[in-house]
């Protein structure tokens, strides 16, 4: 109920503050976030929100027609920069601001709709890759389903394609191509990125899942953080994360990276928190995502491997 | 008169306690489809599913009854930790994926392991046939022959139903795949809350031996070092070994009692016929292996025995059950050589 009478003063009364302000400082909210926000997620956050509640019929058709091509994966390396510059014009024209007075304002703005509908597309991309099935008659899958094991396995070679040795990497069967249902291809590149980019945490990690006491299964455990990471992407949590690590365009590897350092903090967490067997991993999971959207909460927060504890 | 008393007392401090809960287990190979059928158990149809690490619970309720079922992860390295949940039980819904003949073999051999354990026998157990909607899929009779459910159900004494069923359905069939997971399931609840004081003491009755021999365990892992031990040691084991038996030999009373009660009391016969009324309505072609209900003329739940086991046991305390054999059933011998007889689906001939 408070709420609800909250939102409709805020309605109300933000478009008094805003010109108010803009007639003290002679510069439109936009301006004011990109100079007064330090870079990175508090300013794409704070842009994203004064785009998405302004009323102003320019920047409506602005955000819709940005929408529309991230849903459409219409943002590549090719025409990243028109879109750039379209959406930098419209909202000069609309705020009559002077791009002469203010160079750094179009760089910073543009900076912020990169970083904001790259992730929107990040998230189509994501959920393309999840609806995706693992097929048995694409060769694509089963060579990457192969370098995995390879990257993973390199002084022990597949007696076949089906075979118990796939257990010995955390599969629960003697096929693996049952154990990608519900994250589909997704789980496979994640497993396959984190193999291939580092291979030594993988094999620590691999390692630790053979533990005799505290073991668990390394894909299955891998499957399940590629769902836990696409809901934080899903629901945003992640963006402060993505928002804050990407310095050009968010694309797959962004997401593959934010991956990788769950798995491996995972593994740690883990450890350390003694599990009996493994029918605790639901209830260590759940205290794991708290933990992560906790840090996640914090919008300076960035998460970075760190491979120098790794090596040691 | 002083026992319908303790009749209506009970009856009402029955009611009073509403907090009783039913424990069900959902297992089966992986890629079985268990998270799915339990999605669909409590109207959750999200056709997303992870391979299940670990194990996952959900709170239902049944009448008054708080049902939680767990849903455990079905890799082979998890399967080691299944047994640790077999005490808790009062029921048990076993899946599997009627698609994939190549794995049937290692399904009977897990389902016969599963079945004989000591704190699985006798109860009412439900197997799915998962899956009928991809090609290939073979149906509840070959299921039943594959993982010679007959025998095993029987041996060990069992109340099971066998169902078949698929999640994934176009608009059109969605009744009718999903129909099998909704009957089992009300069949399984029911016939456990009809058992239910039977089910829960024996459930009670295990946990408590349990922790007796934890606390056991580790008592007499405390004592042995200590220099007192030594004097006591001597008789300590015996003493242990007296408890154990005692309540391997409860169990086993329970289980006569459980058969007896059966026999003699009305409620089963209700029970069953009602059973064959559900049975003969659902087009749903489903088996029932009343536990060793060898032809559908035998209307009592008192035929609970496998005639194997009959000749065995008979000569103690089951020399009764000779005389409720309806005069019209063949012969003992002669029922055991056809086994391919025993099974009456009604539904069956209309799919």
């Amino acid at each position: 109920m408070f709420r609800y009478f909250w939102a409709l003063v805020c309605w109300y009364f933000r478009p008094l503050i805003k010109w108010f302000l803009h007639h003290t400082t002679q510069m439109c909210e936009l301006q004011r976030i990109c100079y007064g926000q330090p870079s990175g997620a508090p300013r794409a956050f704070a842009v994203e929100e004064t785009l998405e509640q302004s009323r102003n019929a320019n920047i409506r058709t602005l955000v819709a027609y940005l929408n529309d091509i991230a849903d459409h994966r219409g943002i590549t390396t090719k025409t990243e920069r028109k879109i750039l510059e379209d959406a930098i014009r419209t909202v000069l024209v609309t705020k009559k601001i002077n791009p002469t007075a203010h160079p750094d304002f179009a760089k910073t703005f543009g900076k912020c709709v990169e970083l904001i509908w790259g992730y929107r597309q990040l998230c189509v991309e994501c959920e393309e890759l999840r609806k995706m099935p693992y097929s048995v008659d694409n060769p694509e899958h089963e060579q990457k389903l192969l370098k995995l094991w390879n990257l993973l396995m390199p002084y022990e070679p597949l007696d076949a394609r089906v075979t118990k040795q796939w257990q010995e990497i955390g599969f629960q069967g003697d096929d693996p191509k049952t154990d990608f249902r519900g994250m589909g291809i997704l789980g496979l590149e994640n497993l396959v990125y984190f193999a291939q980019e580092y291979p030594s945490m993988a094999t620590h990690v691999l390692s630790h899942s053979n533990h005799p006491r505290y073991g668990y299964a390394f894909a299955i455990v891998g499957i399940n953080l590629t769902s836990m990471a696409l809901k934080l992407l899903r629901d945003g949590s992640a963006k402060t994360h993505i928002y804050n690590s990407s310095k050009t365009l968010p694309t797959i590897r962004a997401f593959h990276q934010f991956y990788c350092y769950l798995f491996y903090e995972f593994d740690g967490f883990w450890i350390d928190s003694k599990p009996s067997n493994m029918m605790e991993f639901s209830s260590i999971q759940e205290k794991f995502e708290n933990s992560i959207r906790i840090a996640l909460a914090n919008p300076s927060t960035v998460f970075r491997i760190n491979v120098a504890v790794d090596n040691i | 008169m002083n026992n319908c008393l303790r009749n209506v007392l009970r009856r009402l401090r029955r009611n009073r306690a509403s907090e009783k809960t039913i424990v069900l287990l959902i297992i089966g190979l992986d890629n079985a489809g268990k998270s799915t059928i339990l999605n669909h158990i409590s109207g959750d149809p999200d056709q997303n599913v992870l391979p299940t690490m670990g194990f996952r619970m959900v709170s239902l309720k049944h009448k008054s009854y708080f049902v939680k079922i767990y849903d455990l992860g079905g890799s082979s390295q998890i399967r080691a930790l299944w047994p640790k949940y077999y005490n808790d039980i009062h029921g048990l819904i076993y899946v599997v994926d009627a698609s994939d003949i190549s794995r049937l073999a290692e399904n009977k051999v897990v389902f016969n392991e599963l079945i004989t354990h000591e704190h699985i026998s006798t109860k009412p157990i439900l197997l799915l046939a998962n899956k009928q909607d991809l090609n290939g899929a073979i149906d509840e009779l070959d299921v039943v022959e594959n993982l010679d459910v007959e025998h095993a159900a029987n041996a060990m004494r069992c109340p099971t139903r066998v169902e078949t069923c698929s999640c994934i359905y176009n608009k059109e069939q969605s009744k009718n795949s999903t129909m099998g997971i909704k009957d089992g399931y009300k069949w399984l609840l029911d016939i456990i809350v009809k058992n239910y004081a039977v089910l829960n003491s024996r459930v009670k009755q295990s946990q408590n031996c349990q922790h007796k021999s934890i606390q056991r365990a580790q008592s007499i892992a405390s004592n042995t070092p200590s220099k007192m031990s030594v004097h006591s040691n001597p008789f300590k084991p015996i003493k242990d070994l007296l408890a154990a038996k005692k309540c391997i030999n409860k169990g086993r009373s329970i289980i006569k009692v459980f058969a007896r009660r059966n026999k003699t009391a009305p409620l089963p016969i209700e029970q069953s016929i009602t059973e064959y009324e559900t049975v003969s309505q659902n087009l749903t072609s489903n088996v029932e292996i009343l536990a060793g209900e060898k032809s559908t003329q035998t209307i009592s739940m008192t035929t609970i025995l496998d005639p194997l086991n009959l000749s065995i046991n008979h000569n103690e305390s089951y020399a009764s059950t000779k005389l409720i054999r309806p005069y019209t059933a063949p012969e003992r011998s002669q029922r055991l050589s056809n086994d391919t007889t025993i099974i009456n689906i009604p539904g069956q001939v209309l799919q």
